[in-house]
């Protein structure tokens, strides 16, 4: 990186980046004055940009320029009832007439409720239903480079699911005085299950600390590119 | 014809009506509607007698219709007529029952009483025998005989006639005596022993007749003594029982001598009744009761919790009222000059003050103790404690040091001159399908790309996204970039000026991509884009102030659904992010290729959706290493190989560190745990 080629206002984002990044890297130490503002600055900017943003990416657009094209479908279809739902819902701020802002409330609950529940049936909970069921067709089987291996995986992942689900069956029998427990192979197969939830929430952990440990390397090589930008050569 | 005047509206009406015809008020009172010839007596009728309570009744003179208690007749026949009358009625007028206000028979008053009793008449008795027949001449006060001796010298015109009655001297006058006072004092002695008259007999009662109980012998003074115990009033002389009747004019002023109190004779008064204050206070220490000393009564012992819920001091003095009542002085009615009578009214309708509870709460010192304590334990929270001092220098915060100077080090590895560095690893088959996927797209071909990432991990994304951007650029894909989260769009131009000032401005002109900016709504406003991109993102960001529209471009006038793009990438940290945009557009459009990059640590949740069949996502490049792996397998060098070095030393070091730290805390809990049974078997 040339800094020479850099305009002010990069410049000034470098500096501005270095200080923060030390500010923040302080926290190593004890927290401290320094971190917090890091902190505070960074809740800031990002609550103002993202005013700034819905502004000139949404309301500009969708609720001004549409009068400017002269086009009355377009602004009776598409402007007028979002802008009647958008000032009711400013109505849920009044205690008087928070009352009309449960159309608009309940308008985006309903939409937004069904538009979840409808993709999560269609595009995971079905797909990923069938996929565990095809796992098993001996069709699939053949169809990998070695037959025993993909048994093998089937097997792993059957036994896995099931066991999971076993460790999470918390009812059981009554058994009079005695402390109501699970059988001991309900016990013994949520042991299994304990076993691979371990293993998952361990690759997660893997993955969150590859993450941060990734975001490390990139601060850490900036500034290591900006002192090598003061060293002498 | 006589017309009458209604005393209510001032209308005439005929004489013969009795209410007016205007207002219909009655005109002639009820009185004048007696007739004339009936004469007017007190006689009551028959049915004003069937009216009449029997108490009211029984009260009444049958001849004069007066009370008969207070139509009082001097003449000499059955004195003890309407004094019988009395005795039984007083105590009705005041409310007690005749049958509590008679004395009891002897067989049924108490031993105690009866001895009592009997005292009291031998002193009397004693006193009759030791006081001689002189004396009583003697009782006859000095201003009476002095009067008496001025009335004998006055002139025959300026004496009394016989006629007038002195009552007030007649309680004064012995019967004995009547021979040498004067005739006009005679005369006013014998009204007084005489009898209420049998006329004013009243039939049926129960009372004394002449001949059961004969009247006192003129000699007798017995009577006198007996009243003179009797306290007089504050004036000295008996005051009439009908002074207050007399002042509210209820009778005529002819009939008020009718209705003087007469003397009470305390021959005929019960022994209860003549009682003095001197004579109950001898009663009351004769009594057995009041003979028992206090100290001679054991206390009782009560138990401790008896004596702990025993309000002490909120006890209430035992009736007040009777001891008040023992000074009283009866001030009207026949019962009028005596002293220490019975109530009339009820003693809880009597009004009195009220006594003063004692408010204190009577606590045991053991109960002190421990309100003590819980009121300092309250009051001990709400002190600020003062946190214990901690070291600046601890073993965790020095072992936290280390940790961090070591990773730190190890990022430093790629910078010593001439160390190895480490070898990139393949692209696996997720990013193989991603660059191939990429590799068949024709020139010019719409891409939509979202930049769904948070600044805070744009270290690990930038460097993913960094090589599949300069990729799609290299096949001159048109890129549309979107965001759902407001500061994507930030991050989508930070990234393409990065790869610009490294590329040159050659590269990401604006008629190479373009970017819609934030897409408001969430899952709803991804199914909205993938329905409707026109209507969802009309204007750019970068030109919405002069309402350009980016779908007049050439590469995306033919797109009226998200079903036009030829590729749709995905970058995000966030599995929910890459669910939504699976679970909307991937399902809106089956046939759309969509290709995911991810962070690291979203990756494990967004594989099934990869390793499906068929697959909902048909490629995925991970974290830095697939970056790296992309950047080696299109064969740039751009931004994650150079990293990728250090982060392969840090991770190995942390992995590292982590074995070392499981394994220190599996040898310290095996050495706590032998110590301890070694501890155990030691103490046995």
């Amino acid at each position: 990186m040339n800094f020479a080629a850099l305009t002010i206002a990069d410049l000034a984002g470098f500096v501005v980046g270095l200080f923060l990044t030390l500010m923040i890297f302080s926290y190593l130490l004890a927290d401290n004055v320094l971190f917090r503002f890091a902190i505070h600055i960074f809740v800031g900017v990002a609550s103002g940009y993202a005013a700034i943003m819905a502004w000139y990416n949404v309301i500009w657009p969708l609720l001004v320029l549409p009068w400017q094209s002269g086009n009355f479908q377009l602004i009776m279809l598409f402007v007028i009832p979002p802008l009647v739902l958008g000032i009711l819902l400013l109505a849920k701020a009044i205690p008087r007439l928070s009352g009309m802002g449960n159309v608009p409330l309940a308008f985006l609950v309903g939409v937004g409720t069904a538009t979840i529940i409808g993709g999560a049936i269609m595009g995971t909970l079905l797909p990923q239903t069938f996929a565990s069921f095809s796992q098993f067709s001996w069709s699939n089987l053949q169809e990998n480079d070695s037959t025993w291996l993909s048994l093998l995986n089937v097997s792993i992942i059957l036994v896995g699911t099931i066991t999971t689900m076993i460790y999470f069956q918390f009812s059981a029998r009554s058994h009079g005085s005695r402390a109501n427990q699970r059988s001991a192979l309900i016990e013994g197969l949520a042991h299994i299950g304990q076993i691979f939830i371990a293993i998952a929430l361990g690759v997660l952990f893997a993955g969150v600390y590859a993450a941060a440990l990734t975001a490390l390397v990139e601060r850490w090589d900036f500034l290591v590119v900006i002192v090598k930008q003061f060293l002498p050569r | 014809m006589a017309t009458i005047r209604c005393p209510m509206c001032g209308e005439s009406n005929p004489e013969e009506l009795e209410i007016c015809q205007h207002c219909q008020a009655r005109l002639k009172p009820f009185i004048a509607n007696q007739s004339p010839a009936q004469p007017e007596s007190n006689q009551p009728s028959a049915s004003s007698k069937k009216e009449t309570p029997d108490w009211l009744h029984g009260l009444r003179n049958p001849e004069t219709g007066f009370p008969e208690s207070s139509a009082f007749d001097f003449s000499d026949e059955e004195p003890e007529d309407w004094m019988a009358d009395l005795h039984f009625d007083a105590p009705t007028d005041r409310g007690q029952p005749p049958e509590e206000a008679s004395p009891e028979p002897a067989d049924q008053q108490p031993e105690w009483l009866q001895r009592v009793r009997l005292r009291k008449r031998e002193d009397e008795l004693q006193a009759e025998q030791e006081l001689p027949s002189d004396d009583r001449d003697q009782e006859i006060p000095d201003w009476l005989e002095g009067w008496r001796k001025e009335t004998e010298d006055l002139p025959e015109s300026m004496k009394l006639p016989d006629w007038m009655p002195t009552p007030q001297t007649s309680t004064l006058a012995a019967p004995d005596d009547l021979d040498n006072v004067p005739d006009w004092m005679s005369g006013i002695l014998s009204t007084n022993a005489v009898s209420p008259s049998p006329s004013s007999k009243k039939p049926g009662t129960t009372s004394t007749s002449p001949e059961e109980k004969p009247a006192s012998k003129p000699d007798d003074l017995s009577w006198l003594d007996q009243l003179q115990a009797v306290p007089p009033s504050s004036s000295g002389t008996p005051q009439p029982a009908s002074s207050s009747e007399s002042d509210t004019g209820l009778f005529a002023e002819e009939d008020k001598d009718q209705f003087q109190t007469p003397p009470l004779e305390g021959a005929e008064l019960p022994e209860w009744l003549m009682a003095t204050p001197q004579d109950q206070e001898a009663d009351r220490k004769e009594s057995p009761i009041s003979q028992a000393q206090p100290d001679e009564m054991a206390p009782a012992q009560l138990p401790s919790w008896l004596e702990a819920m025993r309000p002490v001091e909120a006890v209430i003095s035992m009736s007040p009222l009777a001891e008040e009542g023992a000074d009283v002085v009866e001030s009207a009615g026949p019962l009028a000059g005596l002293r220490a009578l019975l109530p009339a009214e009820p003693e809880a309708a009597l009004s009195h003050k009220t006594s003063t509870l004692s408010v204190k709460l009577q606590v045991p010192e053991k109960q002190q103790i421990h309100a003590t304590l819980l009121s300092e334990l309250i009051k001990s929270e709400g002190e600020v404690q003062p946190l214990p001092g901690r070291s600046v220098v601890s073993g965790q915060y020095t072992l936290r040091l280390i940790i961090v100077v070591v990773l730190l080090l190890s990022l430093l590895w790629p910078l010593i001159p001439g160390a190895p560095q480490v070898q990139v690893p393949a692209l696996p088959g997720e990013g193989l399908a991603f660059k191939q996927i990429i590799e068949n797209l024709e020139p010019g071909a719409p891409v939509l790309v979202a930049f769904d990432y948070q600044p805070g991990l744009s270290g690990e994304m930038d460097a993913a996204t960094d090589a599949v951007i300069v990729h799609l650029v290299n096949r001159s894909a048109f890129l549309t970039l979107v965001s759902t989260i407001p500061t994507g769009p930030l991050q989508a131009e930070s990234l393409l000026n990065r790869i610009r000032q490294r590329g040159g401005p050659d590269i990401l002109t604006q008629d190479q991509y373009t970017n819609l900016g934030y897409i408001p709504g969430g899952q709803t406003g991804l199914r909205s884009l993938a329905e409707f991109p026109r209507q969802i993102v009309p204007y750019p960001l970068t030109s919405s102030q002069t309402g350009g529209n980016t779908w007049d471009q050439p590469a995306l006038q033919n797109i009226q659904a998200i079903s036009g793009f030829r590729l749709v990438v995905v970058a995000t940290d966030n599995p929910d992010a890459a669910r939504a945009w699976i679970e909307q557009v991937q399902t809106s459009s089956p046939n759309l290729p969509l290709v995911m990059i991810v962070s690291a640590q979203a990756e494990p949740l967004v594989r099934p959706y990869y390793e499906n069949n068929p697959r909902q996502i048909q490629g995925m490049v991970s974290g830095l290493a697939g970056g790296a792996a992309y950047e080696a397998a299109t064969g740039q060098i751009s931004s994650a190989a150079p990293h990728w070095t250090g982060f392969s030393i840090s991770a190995l070091i942390a992995g590292l560190l982590i074995s070392l730290g499981g394994l220190a805390n599996i040898v310290i809990g095996l050495y706590g745990q032998t110590k301890k049974n070694t501890e155990g078997e030691a103490t046995r």
